[in-house]
């Protein structure tokens, strides 16, 4: 039975509450953006609270004319959203700008609450465009960049540029020939090798050379065994036999450096 | 404070099922809402893009655009408030949502900043337009209340005076 004092309020018209609902919903999806939005930031200053590392680099020698630098980039996600699609683009150019490395890690996605460590493999070649990185200290311009999608509504992009040093393992590499003499009736002729190993690793191989005239078979070939720690330089001679008749004036001395059976060809010498 | 009802007409609710303000306080209210939407719409904006370009940063929108369109959008949103009784609530509720969602659109043209820190090499971007996307359901949905409500004052004038004036 209804109360003779309480009167139910009218039922708004049906115009009336899908305008109202509309209304609703519009101040409803502001409110939960701002809120959403506010928590992603809030999100956003963990993970940078959470410090990115850099692990510890290495270089090796590889057989195809490379020099792999190996590294990792380790991220934290300590917040309620994944980072999608997370990459590293590396790009290294040389000295004079010449293109050495295009390379990208990843992507690879970091789900919320976990850590990664993307591993970093950079092969930098040490032949045609990087051939001068074996014997010449230089700059290297380096264009490193990172992707990633956060929380299904950002995209985000960050990107360094900056120049680094990079110091040859044959620095000011010289393969110089003296003149032939004869020494108990065989003739012979001294090479000497000389370099500053400026590269983050010791020079552990053997140096072979031979010694190119400018026609004919080879006129002498010889090799020193190397252990360059880093940072110390190189200055050697031995007296090679010398192919009798052979005259090097206007050849050139052909050198390589062997390491762990990886062969690395060195710039020639030209005799004068 | 209520002012006399407006006449209702033959097709209008009866007499003392709602209460519509009066003019001046229509407009007093409206200018109280100033304050606030001034500083929401035009202050804060303009005070972090002042600071962005102080220091050298490439603003993501031009301050200019976010003045007119502050100013716009406040004129707007004030006379909803005091035209609300009348015919004009309706068009004048889908003239403010149209033109956020103008507003949205040019920020969203622009949705990628791109921000350089100098001297360091250093470049932050941020593409928020998936965000900007969003948001544009916001003003989508009230442009669609305001278009009921025009169409309810057309076929039903002051049919909705009881609910939003209540007594």
């Amino acid at each position: 039975m209804a109360s003779p004092l309480y009167h139910k309020p009218p039922t708004p018209p049906g115009l009336y509450r899908a305008a109202r609902a509309f209304r609703r919903l519009s101040t409803i999806a502001l409110v939960v953006l701002i809120v959403f939005v506010a928590f992603v930031a809030y999100s956003a200053v963990q993970i940078v609270k959470a410090k990115p590392s850099v692990g510890s680099t290495s270089d090796t020698y590889e057989p195809n004319d490379t020099i792999e630098v190996t590294s990792s980039f380790g991220l934290s996600n300590p917040t309620y959203f994944a980072i999608q699609d997370f990459a590293l683009h590396f790009r290294i150019l040389n000295g004079s700008g010449g293109l050495l490395v295009d390379s990208t890690t990843g992507p690879d996605s970091i789900p919320a609450g976990q850590s990664a460590v993307l591993p970093i493999d950079l092969y930098v070649p040490i032949s045609a465009t990087g051939a001068s990185l074996l014997t010449q200290n230089q700059y290297l311009e380096w264009n490193v960049w990172g992707n990633a999608s956060y929380a299904y509504l950002f995209t985000v992009s960050i990107g360094v540029q900056t120049e680094r040093s990079w110091g040859a393992p044959f620095d000011n590499l010289t393969v110089t020939v003296g003149t032939p003499f004869l020494e108990g009736g065989v003739e012979e002729i001294p090479v000497t090798v000389m370099f500053a190993n400026d590269a983050s690793y010791a020079d552990e191989g053997d140096l072979n050379f031979q010694v190119v005239p400018a026609a004919g078979p080879d006129c002498a070939t010889g090799g020193f065994a190397v252990d360059v720690p880093a940072g110390e330089g190189y200055d050697q001679t031995t007296d090679v036999p010398i192919a009798s008749g052979c005259d090097p004036s206007g050849g050139h001395v052909a050198s390589e450096y062997v390491e762990n059976g990886i062969t690395i060809p060195l710039p020639s010498e030209a005799i004068p | 404070m209520s002012a006399a009802p407006t006449s209702a007409g033959p097709a209008g609710p009866p007499p003392g099922t709602y209460s519509i303000p009066s003019l001046g306080w229509r407009i007093l209210g409206g200018a109280l809402r100033l304050i606030p939407l001034a500083l929401l719409l035009l202050g804060v904006p303009l005070a972090i893009l002042t600071f962005l370009q102080s220091q050298g940063i490439s603003l993501p929108i031009p301050i200019p655009t976010v003045e007119l369109f502050g100013i716009a959008l406040t004129a707007l949103i004030v006379a909803r408030y005091i035209a609300r009784p009348s015919v004009a609530y309706g068009p004048l509720s889908i003239a403010t949502d149209a033109l956020t969602i103008v507003y949205l659109y040019l920020i969203l043209l622009n949705a990628t900043y791109h921000l350089t820190v100098p001297g360091a090499g250093l470049t932050i971007s941020v593409d928020y337009s998936t965000l900007v996307l969003l948001l544009l359901t916001v003003p989508a949905l009230a442009l669609a209340a305001g278009a009921i409500t025009l169409t309810e004052d057309l076929l039903h004038p002051r049919e909705r005076w009881p609910f939003d004036f209540p007594p």
